[in-house]
């Protein structure tokens, strides 16, 4: 199975400029925990999730300041005083075509910790996958034998 | 904000029995990314995430990749994917090490504890009993009420 058997064709964008309050509710709204920043093409410039939108919550640099290094500090405070998407999100963005094969992404996750994929065609985002999506999948092949027979 | 103001207080959860399978079709069912396990008390023994469940789809770490890198592995975190990849339910792929929280705590607590930890959600506990979860949801649900009440004041 490929990545463009199990994505979600219908994705949800927000672009650079999009207000921060706004990125939020639409999160909420749409029940999903992140969604990729598009430019005017299409093309995938970021990723903005519930992770980097925490960081608004009130007080939290002063707790933070405890424990983080400098560098975490620094990205603590920028997301913290974000308005707008372009500086909250993360543009180190990990992203697969849609001939990867499903468990390319399951590892992936796993191992990067990420919790969802854009689908890309050249640098066009044309889907994205969730890990609910890779468990959709798992649950449809269920390996009943697979791993435990090496 | 306090945990008891933000938590979702009726937590879906499953016990130690349930098979992995099921755990994988009710975190698709309810849209949700992770179900605590608790005992017959209520107590918790350990968390099953998605992350657990992909450990199916998981390329697995090859023999002569083990023969040739084996060194450089940590035999505790190979023993970890082994039981994640073969287990069956929710006891064999569970994670231990759970959050939990007292009821009192503070919204900006929690959010600082989810980005130091690394976790989505925190469990909230009245003595050793699980009464509600928190997830990032939830805290993003409390940052855009204050933006709002902060919108009408000025």
């Amino acid at each position: 199975m490929l990545a463009r058997d199990i994505m979600t064709k219908e994705v949800v964008t927000a672009s650079k400029d999009t207000p921060v309050v706004e990125a939020i509710n639409k999160l909420l709204k749409n029940r999903i925990t992140g969604m990729p920043v598009v430019d005017a093409e299409g093309n995938l410039v970021g990723i903005v999730s519930e992770a980097d939108l925490i960081y608004k919550e009130e007080s939290i640099l002063p707790l933070s300041a405890y424990w983080m290094d400098k560098a975490d500090f620094l990205k603590a405070c920028r997301k913290a005083v974000a308005t707008c998407v372009e500086e909250a999100m993360t543009s180190r963005v990990y992203s697969v075509s849609e001939e990867v094969p499903v468990e390319e992404i399951a590892t992936m996750m796993i191992e990067k910790g990420i919790k969802r994929v854009p689908v890309v065609r050249g640098r066009k985002v044309v889907g994205i996958i969730s890990r609910a999506d890779v468990m959709k999948a798992i649950v449809a092949e269920w390996p009943e034998g697979l791993h435990q027979s090496w | 904000m306090l945990a008891k103001d933000i938590m979702t207080p009726d937590v879906v959860k499953v016990r130690k029995d349930t098979p992995a399978k099921e755990i994988a079709k009710l975190l698709i069912e309810r849209r949700i990314s992770g179900v605590p396990v608790v005992d017959e008390n209520d107590c918790i023994l350990g968390v099953v995430t998605e992350r657990d469940l992909l450990f199916k789809m998981k390329e697995p770490v090859s023999v002569t990749w083990v023969y040739q890198f084996g060194d450089y592995l940590d035999p505790d975190q190979l023993g970890e994917e082994w039981r994640k990849i073969r287990g069956s339910n929710a006891e064999d792929i569970m994670s231990k090490g759970t959050m939990c929280l007292p009821e009192n705590t503070p919204g900006s607590k929690i959010a600082a504890l989810m980005i130091r930890e690394g976790v989505k959600r925190v469990f909230v506990v009245r003595g050793k009993q699980l009464v509600g979860v928190v997830s990032k949801a939830d805290i993003l649900r409390d940052i855009v009420a204050k933006m709002g009440r902060a919108g009408n004041a000025r």
